[in-house]
């Protein structure tokens, strides 16, 4: 059985930041759209993070030999969901404060740690993260781009799919077969650190149905990589990415997502009265919002203490971006109760633009009926 | 104590009366009644001066949880909690529940299905009232002699609904618990039931709402605070934990009786006592739409950002 959920209240350390972000974000105000907001984590704004980066809150919980600010999980997890829920700009120094830093902070060399760690603090050096490929999805375990030893290093052939930020970003922490065959499985995958200015590599954005460009196919031909780009030890990838994936799954931004509709929309509402469904509607999504800030929250706790809770992070997950779903669902019916919503037309554009890309949140980082599926071996069924 | 050790005193008495309740065809209540209120922990959130354990509504959470979670036939959790915020209430050691007037001389407590209750607290236009029941006619009890006023001033209707939230937050953990262990159990096509993800998906699922609603319930319980008065509620955050818990009873109740099959819906095997209190109680003391509904208002009165008001009245 997965452990039941225990309510960690924000150490008082951590809630002191929350008026300090907002008065940088008074100062750094996002885009007084809300259809550009709703694309917060994923809008790129180098600038911002930059600026984010001299506050001391990109690698906000790293050590301070590293350019980190020394604070604790808590901490940064105010900053993230007061960000997000502002609708700000953090896709730049997203990946890398959230799990690139803290996978080299682990498992990478000293001159890498010294050489990339300040760099990312100061919001400068942004990453993506090379999983996906064409013939591996869901089934990570069958990539084929492989890293093949020479005398100079790792040799790296392949090519990588929905790469997010690679066409502008700096590194990419690629898993990568480096011995063995795809039938093996797990067995014989490692993680490579790769400057993507080097020759051989090719990057092709691709558009998506809202006609934004975030994610890429990358090309890597005989790329040249050093020795020193293997993270951690050779064959080791597999555990190191199911650790990694316990950062990704549980922060809040698995349940802010649709947060710059949910505002426009209770906007709108106390300016046009609305009637009891419209107030079962509200109360309900603030009701979800509070128990899954709680959960998560709960599983914060658990990384402050060098925890790796993959199972609770993924059924986090699972419940967050439901919600994050179920926001444009249940506010598409609620609004269109009203004649003069339609006239409202950033409203409109906002639920039009959550509405079509919400799918994606139970995509990108494990698809939900996979985290289900963890959930399930949690459960001890598998 | 500390707080599992007050749960591992209580529970095996908990476990034991409703195993009573559910074999026995006399099913002495009062007597269990007394066992009860002779272990001192009907006093478990009154202070110390008032000869309770003086925990937090948060520190008696296990064991207000544990009653629901065993289907305990008995208005503990009821019980408890208005002695904790109305300690006056304590002196005599009776049964108690919250409860709506129906007919002239009669009314429902708000958990319909109670073998069990000495008086019910009744909110009336002139404050509320403690009145003396005797015989429940299916949930209809008789009210005896002139009510009493009590000089509480808790919104009752939210107290009773939290105390019977609580409880189906701990029969939401034990109907998890026992899906899982049927799945793991069962065999069919020569594996496990378990082993097929059609039902491990489903299982998942259930997994959620169970894991949310003990979150909500710990968020309850945070916004019931005690002093040596009596306890005061942070009104949105108790609502919106209850509607939270109280959407949580449909969907488990309905995967759990879809995993179990035939079997779960015989009068011998013990879900129907777990599940039967999921379907009452979602709708005792009003239904989540209830709630929510309140709570929506609430955020639309407050004027901030729906985040800001989770953050300030939910958290
Ligand atoms: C916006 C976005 C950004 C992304 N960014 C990145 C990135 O930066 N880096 C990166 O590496 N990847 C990224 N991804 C890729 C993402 O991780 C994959 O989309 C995801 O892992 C699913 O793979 P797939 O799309 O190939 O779907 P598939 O794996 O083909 O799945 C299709 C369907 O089949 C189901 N399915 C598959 N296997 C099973 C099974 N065993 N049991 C039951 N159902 C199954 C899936 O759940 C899904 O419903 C991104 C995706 C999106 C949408």
């Amino acid at each position: 059985m997965i452990p039941w959920p225990q309510r960690q209240t924000l150490p008082a350390s951590a809630e002191a930041l929350r008026d300090e972000v907002r008065d940088f974000l008074a100062a750094h105000p996002p885009a007084p759209a809300a259809d550009i907001r709703a694309r917060s984590w994923m809008g790129f704004d180098a600038d911002f993070s930059r600026a984010l980066g001299q506050r001391g809150w990109v690698g906000l919980s790293l050590p301070r030999e590293y350019g980190g600010a020394g604070g604790s999980a808590f901490e940064r997890f105010v900053v993230l969901e007061e960000l997000l829920a502002a609708g700000a700009p953090v896709s730049a120094h997203w990946i890398a404060d959230r799990q690139s830093a803290p996978l080299l902070l682990r498992y990478g060399s000293e001159s890498l740690r010294q050489e990339l760690l300040p760099r990312i603090c100061a919001g400068e050096v942004y990453f993506c993260i090379g999983m996906s490929e064409p013939g591996a999805g869901s089934d990570l375990a069958s990539v084929s781009t492989r890293a093949t030893r020479n005398d100079q290093g790792w040799l790296l052939n392949g090519s990588k799919l929905w790469t997010t930020n690679a066409d502008r970003c700096h590194y990419m922490i690629a898993l990568v077969r480096t011995s063995g065959q795809h039938g093996d499985r797990q067995q014989g995958l490692s993680q490579m650190l790769v400057d993507l200015s080097l020759p051989g590599i090719t990057v092709r954005p691709i558009r998506d149905l809202a006609g934004d460009a975030h994610f890429n196919e990358v090309f890597f031909d005989n790329v040249q990589l050093t020795e020193e780009a293997l993270i951690g030890a050779e064959g080791d990838g597999w555990q190191q990415v199911t650790a990694e994936l316990a950062f990704e799954r549980s922060g809040p931004e698995r349940i802010m997502s649709s947060i710059a509709l949910l505002e426009c929309w209770c906007a709108w509402l106390r300016r046009s009265g609305g009637g009891s469904a419209d107030r079962r509607a509200l109360g309900e999504l603030a009701s979800r919002l509070a128990v899954l800030r709680s959960m998560s929250l709960a599983i914060t706790a658990q990384l402050e203490q060098g925890e790796s809770p993959v199972i609770p992070a993924a059924l986090v997950k699972d419940l967050g971006t439901g919600f994050e779903q179920d926001i444009p669902d249940t506010l598409a019916d609620v609004i269109g109760r009203h004649d003069d919503a339609f006239a409202d037309e950033e409203l409109m554009r906002t639920l039009a633009y959550t509405a079509m890309v919400c799918p994606i949140y139970s995509l990108r980082g494990g698809t939900r009926e996979i985290l289900r599926g963890l959930i399930a071996r949690g459960m001890g069924l598998r | 104590m500390s707080d599992s050790l007050f749960l591992d005193s209580i529970k095996p008495l908990f476990a034991d009366i409703s195993e009573r309740f559910s074999g026995e065809s006399q099913f002495d209540a009062a007597g269990a009644w007394s066992e009860l209120v002779a272990t001192g922990f009907l006093r478990l959130m009154l202070p110390e001066q008032d000869e309770g354990a003086g925990l937090d509504v948060t520190e008696g959470l296990p064991v207000l949880m544990a009653a629901g979670y065993c289907a305990l036939p008995l208005p503990y959790a009821e019980t408890a909690l208005l002695y904790a915020a109305q300690p006056t209430l304590a002196a005599d050691d009776q049964a108690l529940a919250v409860g709506l007037s129906t007919t002239a001389g009669r009314a429902k407590a708000l958990r319909q299905d109670l073998p069990y209750l000495q008086a019910l607290l009744l909110d009336t236009a002139g404050g509320a009232e403690r009145a003396a029941v005797s015989d429940s006619d299916s949930g209809n009890w008789t009210l005896q002699g002139i009510p009493s006023p009590c000089e509480t001033t808790i919104n009752l209707q939210l107290l009773g609904t939290a105390a019977e939230c609580l409880q189906l937050a701990g029969a939401l953990q034990r109907v998890l618990e026992l899906t899982v262990d049927y799945a793991n159990t069962r065999q069919q096509f020569g594996r496990p039931i378990g082993k097929y993800q059609a039902l491990q998906q489903q299982i998942s699922v259930m997994t959620g709402h169970c894991h949310s609603a003990v979150m909500a319930a710990q968020l309850a319980a945070s916004g019931m605070q005690r002093s040596d008065t009596g306890l005061s509620l942070d009104h949105h955050r108790v609502a919106a934990a209850c509607g939270m818990i109280k959407a949580a009873c449909q969907p488990v109740v309905s995967t759990a009786h879809a995993v179990h099959g035939a079997i779960g819906v015989t009068e011998e095997y013990e879900l129907h006592h777990y599940t039967r209190r999921l379907l009452a109680g979602r709708v005792a003391g009003g239904s989540e739409s209830r709630w929510f509904e309140q709570v929506g208002q609430a955020c639309l009165d407050s004027d901030a950002s729906v985040f800001d008001f989770t953050l300030a009245s939910l958290s």
